[in-house]
């Protein structure tokens, strides 16, 4: 993973005297900015500034939110938000951030003992069980090394059974982790692409082989442990290429069980598009067929994508029968026509539909 | 205030356009030494602007524009994201693009639409724009053979599509709907009646209809 070393770091007045805040602060070991008004910053700061700025500060929002992707029709897997950040130092080319943040500077919320009380209460109240990322706006694990924010997060869901706790990572930035005891609730997954995909798009991340020496490493200190193929890409390439992916995440995980596997085909929205010329105008990716979906996203067309999850789904079931698997963001045409066995699909969040 | 300052504000207004924007924010910073941060936290709100460092990047960035796209660029009141795209175009690539209003007697949207596609094409067909643009001014229907380029699986699927279509012998007053996209799990059937019985006649065609394999074969492209 490319290194964060951030050219001002913010701090909110409110935060300073946080374990969050004193862990950034003990690592840069620099000066800082100390400020009363954290909504001024970042708003006029461009994307790729943005990158180089920290701002640790307090979370006012809601602690717990549906993801915003689920839209009606479309099959839903159920994934909750706590939002510990915001922003991601790496840059991948078809990522959403580049459009959605208001705020462009990296965002560290240091009141995350707080979040979590409130958290506490809210899963008391709520019937059943659920999943809780912290992968949706920033990097679960990114800078975790620098704010320390697992070694809160981890023990709390350890004590909490009403929800597991899902980091989702790009990188190999484990090393917080391997002391812990998650009680088998933290799940630690991995957003996994084949590496010449890495190499060409998702600038800054870790390597293929760099991940999987992290999820190993995780698996063998109790952490169950989870994929994505998504946003899967279209290449010319991509059937060895997939193929090939799901080979080396089995030779490299042996007998450890992986809790499920997503499958999602690359989505773009009108708005995403437009970023992406602008800031990666030779990108490939604009290059390729795409149809918008009822949702209004743009996506290969149907039947190229039924064909890459037919593909992918069967080259994983052929290394894991048992493998459980879902679809992220399909319309439950797409679902039928995969014909995906309900049996492989976990039970967890199966056959949601998205909220309208 | 000082003289020259006040002067600077006074000139600075919301109507203008994107150009008399750029020009005006050149100025500032290259004649009259005013700082960046000035600029952007206290001229681009004067002129209407969100008070933004990517902004000011954009509006410089229009300068690049060839005076014979600016023109087209200004008269189709095209945002400023697709002006900056435009301004990074060679300068053949943007005389071969200006030259499309006249020659295919467009319209701001049609004009967008073109080269967003273009743009998308050039990459795909890793090919300039401007020799994307002398091929298609070859045919005879230069947005629909480039579209047809872009989007080359739709296009089979539609005529696949019609070729089936053809094949299925409707009642009169039925419509099959064709999918936009095929993206679609459904498509509807449109039908005019004009009494009951008029209605009975046309469930017991359609129904002989359903027992055929075109309709099963034109469904099955869903």
């Amino acid at each position: 993973m490319k290194p964060f070393l951030p050219e001002k770091i913010y701090i909110d007045r409110e935060v300073l005297e946080t374990r969050i805040a004193k862990n950034v602060l003990s690592f840069f070991n620099t000066s800082y900015e100390i400020i009363s008004d954290p909504k001024e910053i970042g708003l006029s700061t461009s994307l790729e500034q943005g990158k180089k700025e920290l701002l640790v500060t307090k979370f006012q929002g809601k602690v717990f939110e549906h993801c915003p992707a689920g839209k009606p029709g479309m099959m839903c897997c159920n994934y909750f938000i706590f939002p510990f950040a915001q922003n991601c130092h790496m840059d991948c080319e078809y990522c959403f951030l580049q459009y959605y943040l208001n705020k462009q500077v990296m965002v560290i919320y240091a009141n995350v003992e707080d979040m979590l009380e409130e958290l506490k209460k809210i899963l008391t109240l709520k019937q059943g069980f659920c999943r809780v990322g912290t992968g949706e706006y920033a990097d679960s694990l990114a800078l975790d090394h620098i704010t320390g924010i697992s070694k809160i997060l981890v023990p709390f869901f350890a004590h909490n059974k009403k929800a597991v706790l899902e980091l989702k990572t790009k990188t190999n930035n484990i090393a917080n982790l391997l002391d812990m005891d998650s009680q088998g609730n933290t799940v630690v997954s991995w957003s996994m692409s084949p590496q010449e995909i890495t190499a060409k798009y998702e600038h800054g991340t870790s390597t293929l082989s760099d991940k999987l020496k992290a999820a190993v490493k995780c698996a063998k200190a109790n952490y169950k442990i989870s994929f994505h193929f998504d946003p899967i890409i279209y290449y010319s390439e991509w059937e060895r290429g997939y193929q090939e992916l799901t080979e080396s995440i089995y030779d490299a995980m042996g007998a450890f069980p992986i809790e499920w596997i997503s499958l999602g085909n690359l989505r773009l929205t009108h708005d995403l598009k437009t970023m992406m010329k602008i800031r990666f105008p030779q990108s490939e990716l604009v290059g390729e067929e795409m149809v918008r979906s009822t949702d209004g996203r743009f996506r290969y067309p149907k039947k190229l994508r039924i064909e890459m999850y037919q593909k992918i789904w069967n080259s994983i079931l052929k290394k894991r029968e048992s493998q459980k698997l879902y679809l992220c963001m399909e319309n439950p045409d797409v679902w039928d026509k995969v014909q995906v066995p309900k049996t492989s699909q976990p039970k967890l969040f199966w056959g949601t539909s998205a909220p309208k | 205030m000082k003289k020259n300052q006040y002067i600077d504000l006074s000139l600075f207004r919301e109507n203008y356009n994107l150009l008399e924007k750029a020009y005006l924010l050149h100025w500032l910073l290259n004649k009259r030494g005013v700082l960046r941060q000035e600029v952007i936290q206290k001229y681009l709100p004067l002129l209407g602007c969100e008070s933004h460092e990517t902004v000011l990047d954009y509006h410089l960035e229009l300068l690049n524009l060839e005076k014979s796209l600016a023109y087209w660029a200004l008269e189709f009141s095209l945002p400023i994201k697709i002006g900056v795209r435009l301004s990074r175009l060679s300068k053949t690539n943007q005389k071969a693009l200006s030259q499309l209003p006249e020659k295919l007697s467009i319209n701001g949207n049609q004009f967008k639409n073109i080269f967003e596609n273009l743009e998308e094409l050039c990459v795909k067909e890793k090919k300039e724009m401007a020799q994307l643009i002398c091929e298609l001014l070859k045919t005879e229907n230069f947005e629909e053979v480039l579209v047809e380029k872009r989007y080359p699986n739709l296009k089979a699927m539609r005529d696949t599509w019609n070729a089936h279509k053809k094949k299925i012998n409707f009642p009169s007053g039925v419509r099959l709907k064709d999918p936009s996209t095929f993206e679609e799990s459904s498509v509807q059937i449109e039908m005019k009646i004009r009494s009951v019985r008029d209605l009975k006649n046309k469930l017991t065609q359609l129904s002989i209809l359903t027992q055929k394999k075109d309709l099963d074969d034109i469904l099955n492209l869903l």
